[in-house]
């Protein structure tokens, strides 16, 4: 397994079943490496202007980062995910998931 | 970073006081180490002000923003503080200055990986190349 080669590796024509490909290599009860590796790839889709499948990564990774008690990976992916939705004019809906984690 | 990234989309939502109050809220705590996200507290602030018609608080917080980031290698926050500026120069009708930013930046650049300098790079270019005849005026939304 190379999950870093998979991040590295990521071409415009990404998709979220790759996503989870890459994840489902880590076992599950690895829940804060997991949690970081989401991150990670949420923000090389932002990275690349994927903005539609960045945003579900990364809200997935926030709730992952939550779950594992990764408090600054939850703290940085909650900062991206509502800049995503800010670059979509989603300003509703970023500004209720700030008020729910603040 | 979170109250920061907050109330630049409360200054989207043209909701300007609010903005200006989770900035300096977000701006005390990030002085305290997060020194990136207190400059970048200070560029929205600076666009906060001049959007509330305050060009003479926005200059102090740019002044406060390159004192805060003067001794940083070159990076891509400071390509987008460059950038930020020359928006806001364009608000305040300076074309200079904005025009000088314009003439050292390409406008798509490859190796530049990182979204958010692009887009105000992006944002800001064409209205370097616009003429004008003053400042832009903010008229409230809705």
């Amino acid at each position: 397994m190379d999950l870093r080669f998979t991040i590295y590796d990521l071409d415009s024509s990404v998709s979220g079943n790759e996503i989870q490909k890459a994840l489902a290599q880590l076992p599950e009860s690895h829940l804060f490496a997991r949690s970081n590796s989401a991150l990670a790839l949420g923000f090389a889709l932002y990275s690349l202007d994927e903005t539609e499948a960045a945003v579900p990564a990364v809200a997935a990774s926030v709730n992952l980062c939550r779950a594992a008690g990764n408090a600054l990976g939850a703290l940085y992916g909650l900062g991206l995910w509502v800049a995503l939705l800010g670059q979509q004019g989603r300003l509703r809906q970023a500004d209720q998931i700030l008020q729910e984690a603040l | 970073m979170l109250y920061v990234r907050w109330a630049d989309i409360r200054r989207e939502q043209n909701d300007l006081a609010e903005a200006e109050r989770l900035l300096q809220h977000g701006i005390q705590l990030a002085e305290l180490g997060a020194l990136v996200v207190a400059a970048r507290g200070y560029a929205y602030l600076a666009r906060v002000k001049q959007n509330q018609g305050d060009p003479a608080s926005a200059q102090a917080t740019l002044t406060r923003l390159a004192e805060l980031s003067h001794e940083w290698e070159t990076g891509q926050e400071l390509t987008y503080f460059a950038a930020y500026q020359a928006q806001l120069a364009l608000l305040r009708g300076e074309l200079a200055p904005a025009e000088a930013w314009a003439g050292q930046v390409a406008a798509w650049d490859e190796q530049e990986v990182t979204v958010y300098p692009r887009e105000v790079k992006l944002v800001t270019l064409p209205g370097c190349t616009w003429p004008r005849p003053g400042p832009i005026k903010m008229a409230p939304i809705g």
